[in-house]
């Protein structure tokens, strides 16, 4: 089992939603980064599946995707920038460590901005996307309420 | 050749000294390599650059170094110290993580900790693509690179 992640602060997955003024809310699957390794070896091999297998025991228990809304991980928005703090586009992840490839996250910053459900991070996700897009955010309601309320 | 990438704990960290003193690291590494093409900036089948440097992902062992700042959201403590967390030998990539530690975040960010912390990164690069036999990591040149940044934040002091 991974270590709880965030020590003090961390709470587990009580189905709200966390703001950054309001407290923590983190489970160890969700900053697993041994979890994803792809190709190295300096870990114990039974220590990276224990790991891996803790981050989706929640899903697969119930036979639930990660993807979907009803997953009971906790779920991320994050914002992505450029180095020049260029906002690049929201988005939503269950695991801020390895959402994005190597090479993608060169010269980029990952914000998270909100944690809790994934139902509840898609619904202000679709808000803010809708009102406040990025250029990446290719999704067919961006910019739809541009300058509205999220 | 060097990058480096940041991943945040929580939304107050933007605009914070931290993500001030990372953000111009970020981009005196940039200014001092060139594009990174096949990442972002360029895509693979996209023309080249015709001025300045630039790298191409996976014509030479490069390294991406990215930080992990604790915060409200967030507090990545499982990672205790720098190492290699992700390779990939098609793309010659290797993944450094560095953990900032909160004192560091606290005061504002530390230039001698994202020196010390991209040197740590440069000697776990060489060794691993030096075991895994995917080519010489060009230390030289990233210590170069070091050294424009070292410059760059030197001279942002007390702004």
């Amino acid at each position: 089992m991974v270590p709880l992640a965030g020590g003090d602060e961390a709470e587990q997955h009580s189905g709200g939603v966390s703001y950054a003024s309001g407290g923590a809310q983190v489970a160890a699957e969700d900053v697993n980064l041994v979890g994803a390794l792809e190709d190295w070896s300096g870990i114990d091999y039974e220590a990276r599946m224990a790991a891996s297998d803790a981050a989706w025991d929640a899903d697969n228990a119930i036979n639930i995707h990660g993807n979907s809304l009803q997953s009971p991980r906790t779920a991320y928005l994050y914002r992505l920038e450029t180095k020049g703090g260029q906002f690049l586009k929201w988005g939503i992840t269950q695991n801020m460590g390895t959402r994005y490839s190597k090479a993608f996250m060169a010269d980029k910053n990952m914000i998270p901005w909100a944690s809790g459900t994934r139902a509840n991070m898609v619904s202000m996700e679709r808000g803010l996307v809708e009102t406040q897009p990025g250029p990446l955010n290719c999704e067919p309601w961006a910019g739809t309420r541009l300058g509205g309320q999220p | 050749m060097i990058t480096i990438g940041v991943n945040y704990g929580g939304p107050e960290q933007k605009g914070s000294g931290v993500y001030r003193q990372l953000n111009a690291a970020m981009s005196a590494i940039s200014d001092a390599r060139g594009p990174w093409v096949g990442g972002d900036d360029f895509e693979p089948g996209e023309p080249r650059p015709v001025t300045g440097p630039f790298f191409e992902v996976g014509s030479a062992p490069a390294l991406n170094v990215i930080f992990y700042v604790p915060g409200s959201l967030l507090s990545y403590s499982d990672l205790k110290k720098i190492e290699a967390a992700r390779f990939s030998r098609t793309k010659k990539l290797l993944l450094v993580a560095v953990p900032v530690p909160r004192d560091v975040v606290q005061a504002g960010g530390s230039v001698g900790f994202v020196i010390d912390a991209l040197r740590q990164a440069v000697a776990v690069a060489a060794e691993v693509f030096a075991r895994k036999n995917v080519g010489v990591f060009d230390q030289a040149r990233a210590e170069a690179i070091i050294q424009k940044v070292q410059e760059a934040l030197a001279t942002r002091r007390g702004d």
